[in-house]
């Protein structure tokens, strides 16, 4: 399997941004031969990435995020773009909160999932960039 | 995405999501499953056959339902989780308190 790229834009309108990053990945998967599990891996973990922009970063009315997956013989990765509020990622790494907890999941997962999640401020711009790994070699 | 609930019953009631259960609807979700443990359905069992996707806030408001349903001596239990949602529990480890079975009926069996 050759790379394959795409690049989206995702609105910041929670509705409309969640509506078409998922259109974006069932376009994407229709793309690749990635195994099953492995897509819903990947999915999660962008899913909740996505979702922590659109509830903290971004507010309706500000620019597009913008979203590039790649698909390589041995790596998925996401990388994405937004030009909302920065973002402090814990030095004490995630962790998943007590079992009762109602909250405070979401990047835990993307992280345990994930075989990099980076986080990075780049003059206005907030940058991450996703990374799993889907065969050994 | 669409919630139906439907006695199974006096205290039982079967909760049937049909979408994706995300940040999007879990707040209208825990909601709704705290009103019908007010209502009296102290036993909620959700019926995940048609959820298509399940995100940590969509957890949440399981969570949520489920601290409601004990709170009033009752449980929340899954039925038909797809692979998607199971991932999910695993990846938590909430699959130790939300357990999951195999069908609506087993779910409301079990002791």
């Amino acid at each position: 399997m050759d790379r394959i790229e795409h690049n989206y834009e995702l609105s910041p309108v929670p509705e409309e941004g969640v509506a078409q990053l998922h259109a974006a990945l069932v376009a994407f998967w229709a793309n690749t031969d990635i195994a099953p599990d492995i897509q819903i891996r990947f999915t999660i973990a962008l899913a909740e990435v996505v979702a922590n922009i659109l509830q903290h970063a971004v507010v309706p009315g500000d620019a597009p995020i913008k979203l590039r997956l790649r698909c390589t013989p041995t790596s998925l990765e996401a990388r994405l773009v937004d030009k909302g509020r920065s973002w402090t990622m814990p030095t004490t790494g995630f962790t998943l909160p007590a079992d009762h907890a109602e909250r405070g999941r979401g990047l835990a997962i993307a992280n345990a999932v994930l075989d990099t999640l980076q986080y990075r401020r780049f003059r206005d711009l907030n940058c991450w960039r996703l990374v799993l790994l889907h065969r050994a070699d | 995405m669409e919630i139906i609930i439907n006695p199974a019953g006096e205290h039982a009631a079967v909760v049937q999501l049909r979408g994706r259960l995300d940040l999007l609807v879990a707040s209208e979700v825990k909601q709704r499953l705290a009103k019908a443990v007010q209502e009296g359905f102290r036993l909620l069992v959700i019926d995940m056959s048609d959820v298509s996707f399940v995100d940590s806030s969509g957890l949440g408001a399981l969570i949520g339902g489920l601290k409601a349903a004990r709170m009033a001596g009752g449980d929340l239990r899954l039925a038909s989780v797809g692979a998607q949602a199971m991932a999910m529990l695993e990846l938590t480890t909430l699959n130790r308190v939300l357990r999951p079975y195999p069908n609506v009926a087993e779910a409301l069996q079990a002791g």
